[in-house]
């Protein structure tokens, strides 16, 4: 049973920008400091705040969580949503999605999907007498990926690989996906029934992980009001497009990671990887990850450099998720944030003594 | 562990030690074998106490009446009544007691050791035994007992009246030194009540040593660099007058063992000297001249400037060039005398001796004559020194006729330096002359009558106080010393001498004013010279006879006049010693009642100047000063660290190459300061972290806030933005916050931080440091060469030789 909703792409594009951007691949060197000025910095933080303004419509009371989303989608990075069923998982991915004017797709995952359901498959063509691509559901800028964890792990590597590269390879012809690109894939927590959890490899795919978690009581009344009425996703309208996505996350790229931050990752990484309490630490994909979210959240600051604080921000929601605990710390109950907020402390914030 | 075996007998060494030096206020030292027997009494008693009890007060007063029972039966033996002490031993430490007494009162240090001071040493020294062992031992307190020890130790060196050798206070404070830092190890060992194991094996051990070895080597850096301080800074600090200090303490003449010491240059204006009534002596002399010795000169002067004699200053050479003898004819009779001078008081660079000098003998110290004028100077003062002086005995008629081929001083600066008559006496001064020398032919006849005038004829007042001033006829009073004295004829020997100077300049005969003591009282064959002594007289020139002394000053004061200044053809003295006109109103040795008031004495009198060096000195000899002066040296020690602290800071600005250096020498500084006032920096965190923790302790206001969060965003800047911002000066703000901060915090705190920075202090502290491994360094070469040596030498000598 495979189901795929296609979003069509709303019209009315909320702003129309002359592209300033040249390349929005390209790499981002100390003198180029156009990219993230003063005012580009300012457009970064207005668009995130309309989004965020969006979606906390739809999403009551989790503002981290939405500021995390939006940092996420910033820093060209897959978002792994994991909590308990009823929470409102899918409510932030699809509220993301669809405050975006682009192409949105939906798949939920089931034990029965197949790789093809999501990469897209060759099928021959009688009038031109030739096979013929048909593109999956992954041929969209914003992929949510419900329940991933229901997935056989055969399909739901067919999506992590392509998440990573960024390209689909069909009978040996590749195609590009679109840019942006960004999965939002929920899961069930592993305890619960009927599940596949996501091996060590793929988890590190995403860049960060964020649990929902219940709403306070004042949220949830709330909810109760605006909920009661409309559906919530409905009255959502996209408040910027594809292409402002694009030039916002060349931005990011550009914000400046002095030697002393570049070092500070890499000295949080290594903690983990050395941490008694930890089986597996980061790898060199999680400092990767934590640096650009780093870059993310410094420029939704408005800051065209990154500062220790951004990364301390980001290190748990981005590692927590790959670290695997070792024996004596799952029996001693401590969880991987707890294992990560110890190593925050307990490392020294490097600073520059140029 | 209570009973403290070692700490008792290193308490004991500890009292042995410091009462070491009482020995030197004794003829015999032998008491001191009885008092180590009864300071052993009260550290073995001490031992034993406290082994039955852990009581303080039971185990000092069981030691009390042990060991007081043992001095009694030391000293009262027969006295005891089966073995306990009755009336009759206390009559007889009664006896005892009056024997110190009566020596003490006979008696200067060092005292003779009779029973009864043997008792009262032997006592002493108990009770300090008692009082050491209770605070070292029985308390565990041996620093409280470096103050009894310091007290009997300072009683040595305050009452010995010279200076103690080094090696008593060395001995002591080592001693002391180890006491308290076996004491210290002691109470660092016993930190932890609980060891802790180790669940796996370590070299604990190791460490602990380690970290033992570490705060006894920074103890015994401590305690070395403070006694060698001690030993060696005496040696550079300039040594003070001791009786100025005592000043207060040492009036009593009759205080045992109180040797004042006379600086004569400090004591330059006279009437101080004069109405001295000390007994003390200056010094002690014997001469072989018979009859009175002439008076001692010490100075010379022939500058009179403002009313006031000047010495000059540039005079202190080190030549031993004894030339102005040579301005006496070979026709003049002269006689060489030796005079020697022992017990001298007299500060350095002066020297008493008769004039002039043409043999000195100052031992080992060095000293230097005045060329031009003959005036001997020394560098340090000498116990006791002999020269060899001429006697001249030129006869008046040859005065009077002139000696043939003398030399006339035209080419001498100090003759012809001794011309000038003071201007504003001028007036009065030649009217006089003209008066008293009508019908004198020669310079000698006129000076001789000039000294007549003012020791018979001229019916002078000699009198310590001056009279007020007369008036002239303009009504206004005058001023001028020399003419007042002259108008009122009434004064001392500085206004006599003073004013027949420029009565003999107005009359063309070179005068000077010489300063010095008249010869003392004689006693057992020798002459004891004290400081009422001081005495001022003319020397005037004539040619083949030199620089010779007249008296002006009436007899009663000074006795008789220069033989060669009373020529019996004019038949107005009768002889010497008889003066029998001379009119003295005034008590030959002047009562300290005579006059008090210095200020008018000075202000009307025509005092002697002394150059700026001395008045310096004698600025710096007034004990309100002297206080001044502390009060100064500490407000200025006090400010020696904040002062480096800002150096250091502002070095470390002016440093900073760019942006990023100076921000974060601000920042270290803010943090430095923060820390001074006790907000302890957080362990680790970011930048906004320390601001939240330092707005959270200190209780910021919104600047103070606005100021942290632009002190941090600029740090943030040049620490994490892009390379290439310019330079953000943030003084303002580190002073808002500082100010800020300071203000939540205790006076007493904000006074500390301000005294002592922790900046300041790190500085020195790395100085001490540096300069402390020197020796270690300069060692250490050497260590290493001698240790590879001897691991060669092994190497040698082992089978297997390499190579």
């Amino acid at each position: 049973m495979t189901k795929l909703t296609e979003h069509p792409s709303e019209g009315g594009q909320t702003r129309s920008e002359n592209g300033r951007v040249s390349s929005v691949n390209g790499q981002p060197t100390p003198e180029a400091g156009q990219l993230s000025s003063p005012e580009a910095l300012d457009e970064v933080r207005a668009v995130a705040a309309r989004i965020s303004d969006s979606m906390t419509r739809v999403i009551e009371g989790k503002l981290e969580v939405v500021q995390m989303a939006i940092a996420v989608l910033l820093a060209e990075g897959h978002l792994l949503i994991e909590d308990v069923p009823g929470v409102g998982k899918t409510m932030l991915a699809k509220s993301l999605a669809r405050t975006i004017d682009c192409t949105v797709r939906r798949i939920q995952f089931t034990p029965d999907l197949l790789p093809s359901d999501i990469t897209g498959v060759s099928v021959f063509n009688q009038d031109v007498r030739d096979f013929e691509f048909r593109p999956g559901a992954i041929f969209a800028n914003v992929v949510v990926g419900d329940e991933i964890n229901r997935a056989s792990p055969k399909t739901q590597s067919a999506l992590l690989e392509s998440m990573e590269e960024g390209q689909v390879t069909v009978d040996g012809r590749t195609y590009e996906l679109h840019r942006p690109f960004i999965v939002m894939a929920t899961q069930n927590p592993i305890e619960m029934e009927g599940t596949y959890p996501l091996p060590e490899a793929q988890r590190d795919r995403f860049m960060a992980r964020i649990s929902m978690g219940y709403p306070s009581a004042a949220s949830e009344v709330a909810m109760l009001d605006t909920h009661g009425g409309v559906p919530p996703l409905a009255s959502l309208t996209p408040v910027t497009d594809a292409p402002t996505v694009a030039r916002l996350i060349a931005v990011v790229r550009d914000v400046w990671a002095s030697p002393a931050i570049r070092q500070y990752v890499v000295d949080l990484s290594t903690a983990t990887r050395e941490s008694s309490a930890l089986r597996l630490g980061a790898s060199p994909r999680a400092t990767l990850h934590m640096l650009r979210a780093a870059r993310a959240v410094a420029a939704l600051d408005g800051r065209d450099h990154v500062l220790p604080d951004d990364v301390q921000q980001v290190a748990v929601p981005v590692l927590a998720h790959r670290l695997i605990l070792s024996g004596e710390a799952q029996l001693s109950r401590r969880t991987a944030e707890d294992v990560l907020r110890e190593i925050l402390r307990r490392v020294p914030v490097a600073a520059t003594r140029r | 562990m209570r009973t403290r075996v070692p700490e008792a007998f290193l308490a004991f060494a500890a009292t042995v030690a410091a009462v070491l030096g009482l020995t030197t206020l004794t003829t015999t030292g032998n008491w001191l074998a009885t008092a180590v027997w009864t300071c052993l009494a009260v550290a073995v008693a001490g031992i034993g106490l406290r082994r039955l009890t852990s009581r303080g007060w039971v185990v000092l007063l069981g030691q009390v009446v042990l060991v007081g029972w043992f001095v009694i039966a030391l000293f009262a033996r027969s006295s005891l009544t089966f073995g306990l002490p009755g009336p009759a031993a206390i009559a007889r430490l009664g006896d005892l007691v009056a024997d110190v007494t009566d020596v003490l009162h006979k008696y200067a240090a060092p005292i003779p050791t009779t029973p009864g001071v043997e008792f009262l040493l032997v006592s002493a020294v108990t009770v300090l035994a008692l009082v050491v062992d209770y605070l070292a031992v029985t308390r565990n307190a041996p620093a409280a007992a470096g103050l009894p020890l310091l007290a009997a130790f300072l009683t040595a060196a305050a009452n010995s009246g010279s200076s103690l050798a080094p090696g008593y206070f060395l001995v002591a404070a080592l001693v002391w030194l180890i006491l308290i830092s076996r004491q210290a190890s002691g109470s660092v060992r016993r930190w932890s009540t609980t060891m802790a194991s180790p669940r796996t094996p370590t070299t604990s051990s190791d460490h602990e040593s380690e970290a033992m070895g570490g705060f006894g080597s920074s103890a015994r850096q401590l305690g070395v660099v403070a006694l060698v301080a001690a030993v060696l800074l005496p040696a550079i600090i300039p040594h003070l007058p001791t009786r100025f200090i005592l000043d207060g303490l040492g009036r009593n003449d009759s205080a045992v063992g109180n040797g004042g010491r006379v600086g004569f240059s400090s004591t330059l204006d006279l009437t101080r000297s004069l109405q001295d009534g000390s007994l003390n002596p200056v010094f002690s002399y014997r001469t072989s001249a018979p009859g009175t010795p002439p008076p001692l000169r010490v100075v010379v002067t022939s500058d009179y400037v403002g009313g006031q004699w000047r010495t000059s200053p540039g005079a202190q050479s080190s030549q031993q060039d004894l030339t102005a003898p040579g301005l006496i004819s070979p026709d003049v009779a002269v006689q060489d005398r030796t005079f020697a001078v022992t017990q001298n008081t007299l500060e350095a660079p002066h020297i008493a001796a008769p004039q002039p000098v043409v043999g000195a003998d100052f031992g080992s110290t060095p000293w230097g004559a005045d060329p031009r004028t003959g005036d001997l100077y020394v560098r340090a003062r000498p116990d006791s020194y002999s020269v060899t002086y001429r006697e001249v005995n030129v006869a008046p008629a040859q005065l009077r006729d002139g000696i043939p081929g003398g030399a006339s001083g035209q080419n001498d600066p100090q003759v012809t330096g001794s011309l000038g008559v003071d201007q504003g006496s001028a007036q009065v001064v030649n009217d006089l002359v003209a008066k008293i020398t009508a019908g004198t032919k020669t310079s000698y006849d006129a000076a001789v009558a000039i000294q007549n005038w003012f020791r018979t004829t001229g019916d002078f007042t000699y009198s310590l106080t001056l009279a007020a001033p007369a008036v002239d006829g303009a009504g206004q009073p005058v001023t001028n010393p020399i003419t007042n004295f002259l108008l009122t004829k009434q004064g001392y020997c500085v206004q006599f001498a003073s004013a027949m100077i420029m009565m003999a300049r107005a009359k063309g005969i070179p005068a000077r004013m010489a300063i010095g003591f008249l010869p003392g009282t004689f006693a057992e064959g020798g002459y004891t010279v004290r400081a009422a002594d001081a005495h001022a007289w003319p020397e005037l020139y004539f040619p083949g006879a030199g620089w010779l002394r007249f008296e002006p000053t009436p007899a009663g004061r000074t006795g008789s006049a220069p033989a060669y200044t009373t020529p019996t053809t004019l038949g107005n003295t009768t002889g010497p010693n008889k003066d029998p006109s001379a009119s003295v109103t005034a008590s030959a040795a002047p009562s300290s009642g005579v006059a008090r008031k210095l200020g008018a004495d000075t202000a009307a009198g025509g005092t002697i100047s002394t150059p700026l060096s001395d008045r310096v000195r004698i600025w710096f000899t007034d004990p309100g000063h002297l206080v001044l002066l502390a009060l100064l040296l500490g407000l200025l020690g006090s400010l020696v660290l904040p002062v480096t602290a800002r150096l250091v800071h502002r070095r470390r600005r002016l440093r900073s190459l760019d942006a990023a250096e100076l921000a974060e020498a601000q920042w270290d500084e803010l943090v430095s300061r923060l820390t001074d006032l006790g907000f302890r920096p957080p362990d680790g965190g970011t930048l906004r972290d320390w601001r939240a923790h330092y707005t959270r302790e200190a209780y910021f206001d919104d600047a103070a806030k606005a100021s942290m969060g632009h002190v941090v965003a600029t740090l943030e800047r040049t620490r994490y933005a892009r390379p290439g911002r310019a330079q953000v000066d943030v003084r303002e703000d580190l002073r808002v916050i500082t100010r800020a901060a300071a203000e939540s915090r205790p006076r007493g705190l904000r006074l500390r931080a301000f005294l002592f920075p922790r900046d300041g202090l790190e500085w020195w502290s790395r100085l001490t440091n540096a300069v402390t491994g020197v020796p270690g360094r300069l060692v250490a070469p050497f260590a290493r060469r001698l240790g590879r040596l001897g691991r060669l030498g092994r190497l040698g000598r082992s089978p297997r030789r390499r190579g």
